[in-house]
């Protein structure tokens, strides 16, 4: 089992190598010079020259890939040319907002998604699971940014319920702060509870026709303890892995919500690095972004082998 | 000799098409009524997007400043924008917009990805790499990197298209090479070697047929997501350039009028969610029924 841990721990360093490249071919992309692109059309050539040199442009593509791996292993993500500051410091001010969004978005997915799944699951072919999982369907089918805009005009614009934009930091009072968050939060996770809710009912289903369920159902066990003490416990494994991409999926559906929401966090930093040509920012918070999302995978993978014991014994 | 007896079976199968496998899918197909709806939605979408030069009433970028934020009327029936731009005009384009880019992602994900899933499932060595590269691209989430390629590419149909493309190749790629993993294993492919065919005939003629079905899923899914991701794009501001007359733009300056100009909103929005609803619905239909394993568990529960 140390092994197995071991092994998928030392997997991330291949992938982590080919997303460091591919965040260092991003710049190179470009059609055209990279620093004039970055400089502008009203630069002047001695600028241009100036800001080759300070990104190291100059070099070989070799000698710049492997300064880039250095840097990286050292942790430094380069300065932003627009803020005029280190990328991780542009980036650490602008983490809380996404994170946060990101957590509760988690948090509505799973609350809705598993609850659903199993009601579903548990009344099966009912009138309630059709007409839940046609809300599923229709959820996966809303794109989050625009559940967004319909959640503020209807709870901002025509009911005033809720502010119809803009994000209030933690520092300003937790309840502010997640009165801001709410309508975000909620626009971003019910698109994936739909995703969790397909899923817990297709595994819940699975297990519901165990030899064991039908065992605790023959001797004489509540129904509601077989389906929630028995079954549950072995059908939320599957929904586990779902989670681990949904925090993916997340973190990408937080970037493009942010801008909807006014919140200014890492998306709204990333598309004005896009729209500036800001690369260093861009590469940064696109390497930021992936590894929390290596990380999470990996994390879900070790809980799997902890929660099932069959994988550990393979 | 033997061309001609090939010739002529192949055209007593052809004759007689109530025993063709495909005529079977589609009747198949036609008794999922849910399936059906999304053929509806998918088809009715196919539609309006040929049509679109006839459906629409005005040029799409024809401004009319006097006109703007008009409410939908008689003349305007989704209202105009902030630029007095017709809005019924551009969603009908923007379906047509929506359908080029979903079908050329589909187009380009798919080939590449059967190329490199064939490849890297069929000669372990250059497996190894092939996969490496492809989990580093999906290590990052696909709006994400969509984003960061539309950053160096720049704005442009073209390169929404291309940036999509490279999101969904390592998926297709995966699928594929998981396939090809089984099918390289069996006695057909076995007994093809021992004859001595060429790799490429064994590749092509055995191994790709079997695994296709998948892709044909996976295929209206990725139409689905090229479509969600163009408007996302677009909505964002880094996706087609602004002029052109996309769900995600309007969508994008609609924002901003939220209050005064709703219409801007709902009526994209209403069509970028019949489009993906159609495709979704059609995709789980098709996986329904063409997927093997997952027709031999409906199989097996109903025996149990």
């Amino acid at each position: 089992m140390k092994l197995y841990i071991l092994r998928r721990v030392l997997a991330v360093l291949p992938v982590m190598l080919v997303v460091a490249t591919v965040a260092f071919i991003l710049i190179h992309l470009a059609p055209g010079d990279p620093a004039s692109v970055i400089a502008g059309p009203y630069a002047s050539p001695e600028d241009v020259a100036k800001l080759r040199q300070r990104l190291g442009l100059d070099q070989s593509l070799v000698i710049q890939l492997v300064r880039w791996y250095g840097r990286l292993v050292s942790g430094d993500l380069g300065d932003s040319i627009f803020l005029r500051r280190p990328v991780l410091q542009a980036i650490v001010e602008r983490a809380e907002p996404t994170l946060l969004l990101t957590a509760f978005a988690t948090l509505v997915a799973v609350l809705i998604g598993i609850p659903a799944g199993v009601v579903s699951a548990r009344y099966h072919n009912s009138v309630a699971d059709q007409s839940l999982m046609v809300l599923a369907l229709l959820g996966i089918s809303i794109p989050n940014f625009l559940l967004g805009l319909l959640m503020i005009l209807a709870f901002g614009v025509w009911l005033g319920w809720l502010p119809v934009a803009g994000y209030v930091p933690l520092e300003a009072g937790l309840w502010s702060n997640l009165r801001s968050l709410l309508m975000p939060s909620v626009s971003l996770g019910l698109v994936q509870s739909a995703l969790i809710a397909r899923i817990t009912r297709s595994s819940m289903l699975d297990v519901l026709r165990e030899q064991y369920i039908i065992t605790g159902r023959a001797k004489g066990l509540h129904e509601r303890w077989v389906v929630y003490k028995h079954a549950l416990k072995n059908a939320v494994i599957p929904t586990l892995t779902v989670v681990g991409i949904t925090i993916a999926i997340l973190l990408g559906g937080a970037v493009v919500i942010e801008t909807v929401f006014n919140i200014p966090g890492l998306g709204r930093l990333i598309i004005s690095a896009v729209l500036r040509r800001d690369y260093p920012v861009v590469q940064g918070v696109v390497l930021l972004i992936a590894a929390v999302y290596m990380l999470v995978n990996l994390l879900v993978d070790l809980a799997y082998l902890a929660l099932d014991p069959r994988i550990r014994y393979q | 000799m033997n061309q001609t007896a090939d010739r002529a079976e192949h055209h007593v199968i052809v004759a007689a098409p109530s025993r063709s496998p495909l005529w079977l899918a589609l009747r198949a197909l036609g008794r999922r009524k849910i399936a059906m709806i999304g053929a509806f939605l998918v088809a009715g979408n196919l539609l309006i997007a040929i049509a679109a030069p006839a459906l629409a009433r005005r040029n799409p970028q024809a401004l009319d400043i006097q006109a703007r934020l008009s409410a939908p009327t008689r003349i305007h029936w989704f209202g105009t924008d902030d630029l007095g731009r017709d809005v019924w005009s551009r969603v009908v384009h923007g379906a047509r917009l929506s359908m080029l880019v979903g079908g050329s992602v589909v187009l380009v994900s798919v080939s590449v990805g059967l190329v490199f899933g064939l490849l890297g499932g069929y000669y372990r060595k250059l497996d190894n790499v092939l996969m490496r590269v492809m989990d580093g691209l999906m290590a990052f989430p696909g709006i994400i990197l969509a984003i960061a390629l539309m950053a160096s590419l720049g704005p442009s149909v073209r390169n929404v298209i291309a940036a999509l493309a490279i999101v969904y190749i390592p998926r297709v790629a995966r699928l594929v090479r998981g396939s090809v993993l089984v099918v390289r294993e069996t006695a057909y492919v076995e007994a093809a070697r021992a004859l001595g065919i060429p790799d490429p005939m064994i590749l092509l003629r055995h191994v790709l047929p079997n695994c296709v079905s998948p892709v044909i899923v996976q295929g209206t899914l990725i139409f689905a997501a090229a479509v969600l991701g163009e408007a996302a794009l677009s909505f964002l501001g880094v996706g087609v350039p602004p002029y052109v007359a996309s769900w995600g733009n309007i969508l994008g300056e609609g924002r901003l009028y939220l209050q005064q100009a709703p219409w801007l909103t709902l009526c994209p929005g209403g069509a970028i969610m019949g489009a993906v609803l159609g495709l979704n619905l059609f995709g789980d239909g098709l996986r329904d029924l063409l997927d093997p394993k997952l027709r031999g568990l409906q199989a097996g529960r109903r025996e149990r």
